[in-house]
């Protein structure tokens, strides 16, 4: 991998919640127009580097760069005005706002620069890409789940991002539904996003991902392409572990 | 010598914080709900136990046993009624429920018994004793004793008894809660009753230290928020704690500057702890414990 | 095409509402035209006009970005001392102090707002009751702290003579500013942005809202117009004391009129003015208890938010003129 590949780099990124070192010194660098998966156990940490990379959350230690540019710290706002969006992985619609208007404030918000009519024109592109048009004029909280995951994209990628990090948006979808989210997720790179993807939906994400981390207890145990993924001693170790207490 | 002072009187005047201030603890943890009708209980408690006085002479600590039941109930019935049916809302619209609930109650107290300043004033009230080279009045010993009693009898429920784990279960994680099957409706309604009855109690033994009117309780209100945000909101060790810091914050401010400004201290207290630790002291402390 | 069709096609248009507020106020203001002795209109038509320009202006931050306020008597009051000091010690005509009074009251709104406004929802609304007593507390002893004569304490600040029609007219501009910022606002980006807020900050934030600065900013503006009306105030009463201009009471009013006549609405705040200003002046008159109203203001809030969260607005949408979706704060319509 050449470095000037790398849109989206971290070096030793670190998270700690009192004594609880959530992410601990993980490294990664993610390639432009790659899909990108991010794999662990529960409490691996996953969804906390995900906030450090969005902004929700700043960084104990490390850095994270986009593009060069460091992120790490910035208010979420800032990083997505960077270029980087996220969606939510519990759904957070606008519950009562229609679902034009929730993409909407991420067109008018976002990088595109447009406003008033336009910005509504490009809203109503982005609901059609993400086959939600027929429901533009429906409230958020009354969308059923499958559309609410893909009204979290829709408003995401109404900002214009160069990468996209969807946290578990095929979690919780019947297979049709999950089929369907895969294949717009690969629509969106292949219109030159970089997606950057948590899931434990091992299908979706085995399927789609060029190369995957895994993590575990924080760490990162794991990078590679998904079949390296698939027979990492390590990989197996922490999923059949964790199996092992389960049951 | 100053300093003993200091802490005595800032001693005396935390029982008396700290016993306005464990309902809306509770009913924070439990619901996470702030209730901002607790100074109007309170003002309530206080005139049920002015009328009581007046009718029976019934002595206002004695008043306490039929005080805290009727706040219980009206608490129960306030849940039941109404911050139930919000429930699952957005938390400004409990809060501006129990606003109104709040307004409903001063202005009725305003038309029952109108705006003049009463005052219990039962035989001890002029009874001081010497604590420590200080000089304490006997009402406010009892308050304080009071809130003591009350602190370590809340404790003592919340882990000893079910319902009282019950309730720290529910504080914790409602959804394990109902999950387990814990009957969190109905744990709710007793939290809620349970906190108003508290803020009636309160009501009743200040009666003791202060006069009122139908705005009584207003600016412990302040206080009281103050109090609960610093202990960390849930915790009702903490709130004894940080009644202590308020008081004592307070005591210093007057002695040092201007007694105007003490009611200035608990809203600077109140936006820096807000602002620079939002877990409050309890937070505090159980960060030091995991690292 | 029906009568509602028709209402709704016009309740989606700025244009529209601004006609409306336009036309509201060329009846008010020919008021002292029509009848130079109708004092007893003019004073009612002040009244709720002036609380019509603070329900709205709270409208702003409490309405659309969802940050309940129980202390904007702070602003008011602010607004109201800038113009009586001004007036009082400089001299300056009230008038023209008003867009230093506006300021002044912006500044004080930035100064709170700043750290206020990181807290969420009931922390934020419990911080302002904070600031609101201790910006009472503050004027109330101003002179005493810095050894100046400024607001001269609880005495408070007795106030020349100013002419009641020009204030009329200064009235009914403000009132217009304030309605046709909250249309305005609520048309466009700014709004948008403040509704996200309102519905998750969270959210907001990720998808590219600047939550902080746009809270501050709606809470700035909220206050110039607070502020402005703290100017009228002063011009027509001619006699200020902090324990009014700063009470709580005043808080609490500025709080109940949006959320009765309907929180988040355009016209909403003036609904909830009127029916103040009403019940303020009948109701009070009636039965001499001046705690009657809070009595009826309390039951009233407590069934608004039990039963019809969007108050005398969404009441007038059930009678079907216009919408339901139309009256939601920035929601429905496109």
């Amino acid at each position: 991998m050449s470095a000037d590949r790398a849109i989206l780099r971290g070096t030793g990124v670190t998270r700690r919640f009192g004594g609880l070192v959530a992410v601990n010194a993980v490294d990664f660098e993610i390639n432009a127009g790659e899909i990108f998966g991010l794999i662990g156990p529960n409490g691996a940490g996953k969804t906390t580097l995900f906030r450090l990379l969005s902004g929700v959350y700043r960084p104990s230690a490390g850095s994270i760069t986009l593009s060069g540019q460091e992120i790490g710290g910035r208010a979420a706002h800032a990083v997505n005005a960077l270029g980087v969006a996220t969606t939510h992985q519990i759904v957070r619609p606008f519950a009562e706002m229609t679902v034009r208007k929730n993409v909407l404030v991420g067109v008018e918000y976002g990088r595109s620069g447009l406003r008033g009519a336009a910005a509504r024109a490009e809203a109503d592109r982005i609901l059609e890409r993400m086959q939600l048009a027929p429901h533009a004029e429906t409230l958020g909280r009354s969308l059923t789940l499958a559309r609410r995951k893909r009204l979290e994209v829709a408003r995401a990628l109404a900002t214009r991002p160069d990468v996209l990090l969807l946290d578990e948006v095929a979690a919780g979808l019947n297979p049709t539904e999950s089929a369907r989210m895969i294949e717009l997720i690969r629509e969106i790179r292949d219109a030159g996003v970089t997606v950057v993807m948590v899931e434990h939906v091992m299908k979706a994400i085995m399927s789609l991902s060029d190369r995957i981390m895994v993590m575990d207890l924080g760490r990162r145990i794991a990078l590679g392409r998904p079949a390296e993924i698939a027979n990492d001693p390590a990989v197996i170790k922490a999923y059949l572990g964790e199996r092992a207490v389960a049951s | 010598m100053r300093l003993i002072e200091a802490l005595v009187s800032a001693l005396m005047v935390a029982g008396l914080y700290a016993s306005a201030s464990y309902g809306l603890a509770l009913i924070y943890g439990v619901m996470k709900i702030i209730n901002l009708a607790n100074a109007g209980t309170m003002m309530l408690g206080a005139f049920t136990t002015w009328v009581l006085w007046q009718s029976f002479g019934l002595d206002p600590i004695a008043s306490v046993i039929i005080v805290a039941p009727l706040g219980f109930a009206l608490g129960a019935l306030i849940e039941v009624l109404l911050v139930r049916r919000v429930s699952g809302q957005p938390p400004i619209v409990s809060l501006l429920l129990l606003f109104g609930v709040w307004l409903v109650m001063e202005s009725a107290a305003y038309i029952i018994f109108g705006g003049d300043t009463r005052g219990v004033v039962p035989a001890y009230v002029r009874t001081t004793f010497d604590v420590g080279g200080v000089i304490v009045s006997m009402t406010r010993l009892a308050v304080f004793i009071a809130g003591v009693v009350i602190l370590v009898g809340l404790e003592l429920f919340l882990r000893r008894s079910f319902l009282g784990r019950a309730i720290r279960a529910l504080a914790q994680d409602r959804d394990a809660c109902a999950l387990v099957g814990i009957d969190t409706k109905r744990v709710g309604m007793l939290a809620f009753g349970l906190g108003t009855s508290l803020a009636a109690t309160a009501g009743a033994l200040l009666t003791l230290v202060f006069s009122f009117d139908p705005d009584f309780g207003r600016v412990l209100q302040l206080k009281s928020f103050t109090i609960i945000v610093l202990g960390g909101l849930e915790s009702i060790v903490g709130v004894a704690l940080a009644s202590f810091l308020l008081a004592l914050a307070e005591n210093l401010t007057v002695t040092l500057s201007k007694p105007a400004l003490e009611n200035l201290v608990s809203f600077v207290v109140l936006v820096v702890v807000l602002v620079v630790m939002p877990g409050g002291l309890a937070a505090l402390l159980r960060r030091r414990r995991v690292a | 095409m029906t009568l509602r069709q028709r209402a709704t096609l016009l309740a989606r248009s700025s244009w529209a509402h601004v006609a409306a507020v336009l036309v509201l106020c060329a009846i008010v203001a020919v008021i002292p035209i029509v009848d130079p002795r109708s004092f007893n209109a003019q004073r009612l038509a002040f009244y709720v006009l002036w609380f019509g320009i603070l329900a709205a202006a709270w409208n702003i931050i409490g309405g659309y970005a969802g940050q309940i306020s129980f202390g904007h008597s702070a602003f008011l009051g602010m607004g109201a001392y800038t113009t009586g000091v001004l007036w009082f010690s400089a001299h300056w005509d009230p008038l023209l102090t008003m867009p230093v009074a506006a300021l002044v009251a912006a500044g004080y709104a930035v100064l709170v707002g700043a750290p206020t406004l990181r807290l969420r929802g009931p922390y934020f609304a419990i911080a302002t009751i904070g600031v609101g007593e201790a910006t009472r507390l503050l004027a109330v002893n101003v002179d005493d702290i810095l050894g100046i004569k400024l607001t001269h304490g609880v005495t408070g600040l007795t106030l020349p003579n100013y002419d009641p029609v020009v204030i009329h007219y200064a009235t009914v501009v403000v009132f217009a500013l304030t309605m046709i910022t909250t249309i305005a606002i609520r048309a466009g980006r700014f709004g948008l942005g403040l509704f996200a807020i309102n519905m998750d900050r969270d959210a907001a934030e990720t998808a590219g809202v600047p939550t902080a600065r746009l809270q501050i900013v709606a809470l700035a503006v909220s206050a110039v117009f607070c502020g402005a009306a703290g100017s009228l105030y002063a011009a027509r009463q001619q006699f200020l004391d902090p324990s009014t201009m700063f009470s709580f009471n005043i808080s609490i009013a500025i709080v109940l009129m949006p959320v009765v006549g309907g929180i988040g609405t355009i016209w909403g705040p003036l609904f909830g003015a009127i029916l103040y200003a009403y019940v303020q002046d009948e109701i009070t008159s009636l039965v001499r208890n001046p705690f009657v109203p809070t009595l009826i203001y309390g039951v009233l809030l407590v069934v608004i938010v039990m039963f019809e969260p969007l108050g005398i607005a969404g009441l007038v949408s059930r009678l079907g003129v216009v919408g339901r979706k139309l009256i939601l704060p920035r929601g429905g319509e496109t």
